[in-house]
């Protein structure tokens, strides 16, 4: 998982099919590959009060 | 739980004591005891009240752990770390009154209740010991740590209310009730994550699924992570990490291992002949 992220984060046009639904991700189950979708769905940040 | 303690033959000092442990959760959702009573509603469609009093027990069993486990971290913001040792005697007390109660009750099913009761606090402590140790620096081990630390004590609460209705384990219960832990002990540790204080897990040199992952993705966080874990330095940039944790997908990492928690659980709990309204309250937990 953490190498799929790690993965993710530094292609984030890979990332953008993925949340289209214009590809899929090899070696990680279909619940898997929603949960990574599902983390990158939502804002982490919120400015000056760190993350959610 | 207080009406529990004011009615057992302890003198004046023990009973304050332990009422004034009890006020300092009391703003607490006490998801533990709900869990216990749902299960035994749900299972049986009864309302009797004597659960009610098993569901005190659960969380008399909660607050025995929670003190402990502040104990063990130092952490100085609770009434009990003010006198550690009266804390870690009333602390065994609790367990103990915790067990009278369900041996006490008349349920036909107490002592399969009391089996479970030992066996998944005696997870959970197990778990607690490993976390203690903080030796879990890979995904699969710290994951199987959480489960028995933190899952343990959620699959307690729901199992004991199950077993006390149906007489029988129900492993679904058990599997659920487990991803329920580990999920709110992931969202503790991104929560540990956030405030850089005296709290902050990184800065206290504990192991979370995101400092795992900066360990593993960051050869360069990474050595700067086992210098100051290992003692070598004595500061981290707090820049640095933060920008690190966000930018680095350690964050998104861990939610995304909390979603497939999430989805197994919510699975689990559809199949189970609840209301809408349980199903519902179990799926909150989840969040």
């Amino acid at each position: 998982m953490s190498k799929m992220i790690q993965y993710l984060m530094e292609n984030p046009n890979i990332l953008k099919l993925l949340k289209e639904r214009k590809l899929s991700l090899i070696g990680v189950s279909a619940v898997e590959q929603q949960a990574i979708i599902e983390s990158f769905n939502e804002p982490i940040y919120i400015k000056n009060n760190g993350w959610r | 739980m207080k009406a529990i303690i004011l009615s057992e033959d302890f003198d004046k000092s023990f009973k304050y004591t332990v009422i004034n442990y009890i006020n300092v959760k009391q703003d607490s959702p006490m998801i533990f005891g709900h869990l216990c009573i749902i299960h035994y509603q749900e299972f049986t469609h009864s309302d009797c009240s004597d659960i009610i009093t098993i569901a005190a027990a659960v969380e008399l069993i909660i607050l025995s752990a929670d003190i402990l486990d502040d104990l063990q971290d130092n952490d100085s913001d609770y009434l009990w770390c003010e006198e550690p040792y009266i804390a870690m005697n009333i602390a065994s007390a609790l367990i103990f009154l915790a067990i009278k109660l369900v041996n006490g009750s008349t349920f036909i099913h107490k002592q399969k209740a009391l089996d479970i009761l030992n066996d998944f606090a005696l997870k959970s402590i197990h778990g607690q010991h490993q976390d203690l140790l903080n030796n879990n620096r890979c995904e699969k081990s710290y994951l199987k740590m959480i489960s028995l630390k933190s899952g343990s004590l959620t699959s307690l609460s729901s199992l004991v209310g199950t077993m006390l209705a149906l007489g029988i384990h129900e492993p679904r219960v058990a599997e659920y009730s487990n991803d329920i832990g580990v999920i709110q002990q992931i969202n503790n540790d991104i929560m540990g994550l956030k405030i850089w204080n005296k709290k902050n897990d990184l800065l206290n040199k504990k192991i979370s699924l995101p400092i795992i992952y900066l360990s593993e993705n960051s050869e360069e966080l990474s050595k700067i992570l086992k210098d100051y874990y290992s003692g070598v330095t004595a500061h981290l940039d707090k820049q640095v990490f933060q920008d690190a944790f966000i930018n680095s997908g350690a964050i998104h990492y861990a939610y995304a291992l909390k979603y497939t928690f999430k989805y197994r659980a919510s699975h689990l709990v559809e199949t189970m002949p609840f209301s809408e309204d349980s199903q519902k309250y179990l799926k909150t937990l989840m969040e």
